[in-house]
Order: C-alpha cells, then structure tokens, then sequence
C-alpha cells in the first residue's frame, strides 16, 4: 500500500518550508497527528463499505419486501421499495395470522430467558 | 490431596451429569445401534440382527457417503481460506479506522452471526431463487441471461456464500479484540525503527494474530464437517443431491430412509474423521 500522502494541506506545509516530518502510516493512528487522505485510506474505505454493503443485503431485501404484496414482490426490483405500500397489511397480516400465533412465539420467546433467571436465582 | 478430590468431583457433578446424559451416552448409543443391520430372515418383516462391522463396510464403499465426504473437502479448501482471509483483512483495516463509520462497520459486519441460521438461510434462499433474485433482475436488465443459483454445479457455492456471510463476520471480531491486545510499545518501537504499514502488518500484527487464527481455523474445520442447516433449508427451493454435504446425507438416512443403524455407522465415522483431523492440531496449538 502507498504511504505517500496526498492532501493538498501536507503538500501546502512541506512547500512552505515548515519542517514537518510527512505521517508516519503507522497503527494505530497516533491522537493529535493531523490525518491526511492517502490512496492507502480511499481503498481501506471501498473495502470496509463494499463489505457493509453484502453484509445488510439480505437485510435489506427484507425490509423492501415489506413493503410489497404477493404480485409486486415478483415484479418489482428486489432492493428498492414499491409503491403503493402495503407495509401496514404485511405487518397485520403477521401478528394475526393463525389467531396471533406470531405473537405467542415472541411471547414465549420473552418468558424463556425469564424462567431460566428466576430459577437461577 | 485426597480429601479435596472428593470436593472436585462434587462441583464437576452437575456438568458430568448433564455431559454424560446428553453427550457420552447418546454416542454410546449411536455405536451401539451402527453395530446392527436389517436382515430378512425367511418370511415376515426384516429384523434387526447383530452384523458387526458390516454397517461400516458398507459405508466406506458407499460412494454417495464418499462423494458427500468429497464436497466438503472442497468446501472446506475453498471456503476457509477465503472466509479466514477476509476476516483478516477486515480486522486490520477496522483496526486502522476510528469513529462512527468503524462503529457502524463493526456492527454491520457482526449482524449476520446474529440471525439465526435457518433464517439466514432462507432469506438467502429467496435471494437465490430464480423469480425473485435481485442478481437475477439486473443481470436481465443488462440483458445478461441469469444465473441459477441452486443449479447442481452452483449450489455448493451459494450455500459457501451463505456460509462466509454468517461466519465472517464473526471471525473478524475475534481477530479485531485480538488486535486490541496487542501492546502499543510494538507499534512505537516498530515505527521508531522506520517500519512501513505493511511491515507493522506483516512482523507484528500477523505473528501476533497467528494463535487466534489458529483456533479459528480449527472451529472453521469443524463447522464445515458439520454443514447442515443451510443445506436442509435451502433443499425445497431447488434440485439439491441428497449428499451435497456428508451430515444431510446421514439425517436423511435416518429420518427419511429410517435406517438408524447406518446413520449411526456413518455418525461415527464421521466424526473419527474429524478427530483424526483436527485432533493434532489441536494438540499443538494447546502446546505452545
């Protein structure tokens, strides 16, 4: 990885004479140290953000299939929400499904941990 | 020294209890039903009679068990090596980072190891399937044909994408604390010699990082031996053989095919296997 840094601000100081050692690209950064924005730092950035991005697709998808019925879900781009919004009958057509059976699950899902607490104690 | 023993074992009770119930006796009890086989003997329903080893014979000339024990090597060359790779990476470059985006990254990154598996699988599974995948809707936007995910010769993949998705992350955030411990004084010292960023990854940071890694590789072994869920929920959704990976082939085995006795067989060997493999490594990070 290069170290050379680019910023307009360090080349400005090294030009002006000032003695300033160029940053050291050490780890960590060292608090205090002025940080300047190196080809080192753009990539580290793609990488990070192209990794956050496969880590919340499913997630996303998810969320933007909350937001579709049964015909817009096929027909509709998967990654991005449709309109009209059926996000309200997606949601209560969940809690009521089968007599609220969604919500015993999260209810049992809340006594679990808390039988085993209080037997713990 | 002897009186304390007793005290030992009175605290090591309620563990030796439950792991001796619930972990030794049912191995005990796969061993013991792999020794039988189903036998016809003149008319009437077959019965279970004793065989031996018969069970195990059969099960190494089984080539639907072997090719099973195959993808999983392949697996296990293919998606560790990648998966451990990442997380490296990943870990060192958050450890560069600071601030919000580090914070959001380090989420981010972790959330997948927090849905369960099943459900990661199957939000996969429609991420995969042919009428609703978004790959599949751009790629025919761009008027690139599509791709089948879940086709035989894919599908082995996708189920290691789905696999470096969960575990990744995961991975990272072991390699990530283990950074944190290492002593600033390296960093100091290293810089102070005139030591570039890759020389401070490459003589300090992966040295040091090499016993966790090691650990990670070896519960990353063992997970691939032991691929399942994934498989099992992504089965419906597509043409998947039944030994895609060796423990689907053996719970279909005994849940479609009730043959117990040869699952036991192939439990066992499966797990000897994994022993022989992962044991002596184990030893030798344990030793240093």
């Amino acid at each position: 990885m290069s170290s050379k840094p680019v910023s307009v601000k360090s080349v400005a100081s090294a030009s002006s004479g000032r003695s300033e050692a160029s940053p050291a690209v050490g780890l960590p950064i060292i608090p205090g140290r002025k940080s300047t924005v190196s080809s080192a730092t753009v990539g580290r950035y793609m990488v990070l953000t192209a990794f956050l991005f496969y880590c919340v697709l499913p997630a996303a998808w998810i969320i933007a299939a909350m937001t579709k019925d049964n015909g817009q879900i096929f027909t509709t781009f998967g990654l991005w929400f449709s309109y009209p919004f059926h996000v309200f009958e997606n949601l209560s057509g969940l809690v009521t499904y089968q007599d609220w059976i969604f919500v015993r699950w999260f209810g049992n899902s809340l006594i679990m941990p808390d039988l085993f607490l209080s037997a713990a104690h | 020294m002897r009186r304390y023993r007793k005290t030992a074992f009175l605290f090591l009770a309620p563990f030796l209890v439950v792991f001796l119930a619930f972990y030794l006796a049912p191995v005990c009890y796969a061993l013991y039903l792999s020794l039988f086989v189903r036998k016809r003997i003149g008319i009437g329903p077959p019965k279970e009679v004793f065989g031996g080893l018969a069970n195990y014979i059969r099960a190494v000339q089984d080539t639907d068990f072997l090719n099973g024990l195959k993808n999983m090597f392949v697996f296990g060359v293919v998606q560790v090596p990648i998966m451990l790779g990442l997380a490296i990476l990943l870990a060192l470059l958050l450890h560069q980072s600071r601030g919000f985006f580090m914070k959001v990254c380090r989420t981010a990154f972790f959330m997948p190891y927090g849905i369960p598996t099943a459900i990661g699988a199957m939000v996969w599974g429609y991420l995969y399937s042919a009428n609703l995948s978004p790959f599949n809707q751009i790629l025919r936007a761009l008027h690139e044909g599509t791709i089948d995910f879940l086709s035989p010769a894919i599908v082995l993949f996708s189920i290691a994408n789905i696999v470096t998705w969960t575990w990744t992350g995961y991975n990272m955030i072991t390699l990530f604390a283990a950074l944190q411990n290492i002593p600033q004084d390296l960093y100091e010292a290293a810089r102070v010699d005139g030591a570039k960023t890759w020389d401070i990854v490459r003589r300090i940071q992966i040295p040091l990082l090499l016993p966790t890694l090691k650990i990670l590789f070896i519960f990353s072994v063992i997970g691939t031996s032991q691929l399942f869920t994934e498989a099992f929920v992504l089965r419906p959704l597509g043409y998947l053989a039944d030994n895609i990976t060796p423990n689907l082939y053996l719970y279909l085995t005994a849940a479609r095919d009730a043959n117990y006795s040869y699952a036991g067989a192939l439990a066992i060997l499966l797990a000897l296997l994994i022993f022989v493999i992962s044991g002596p490594f184990l030893r030798r990070v344990a030793s240093r």
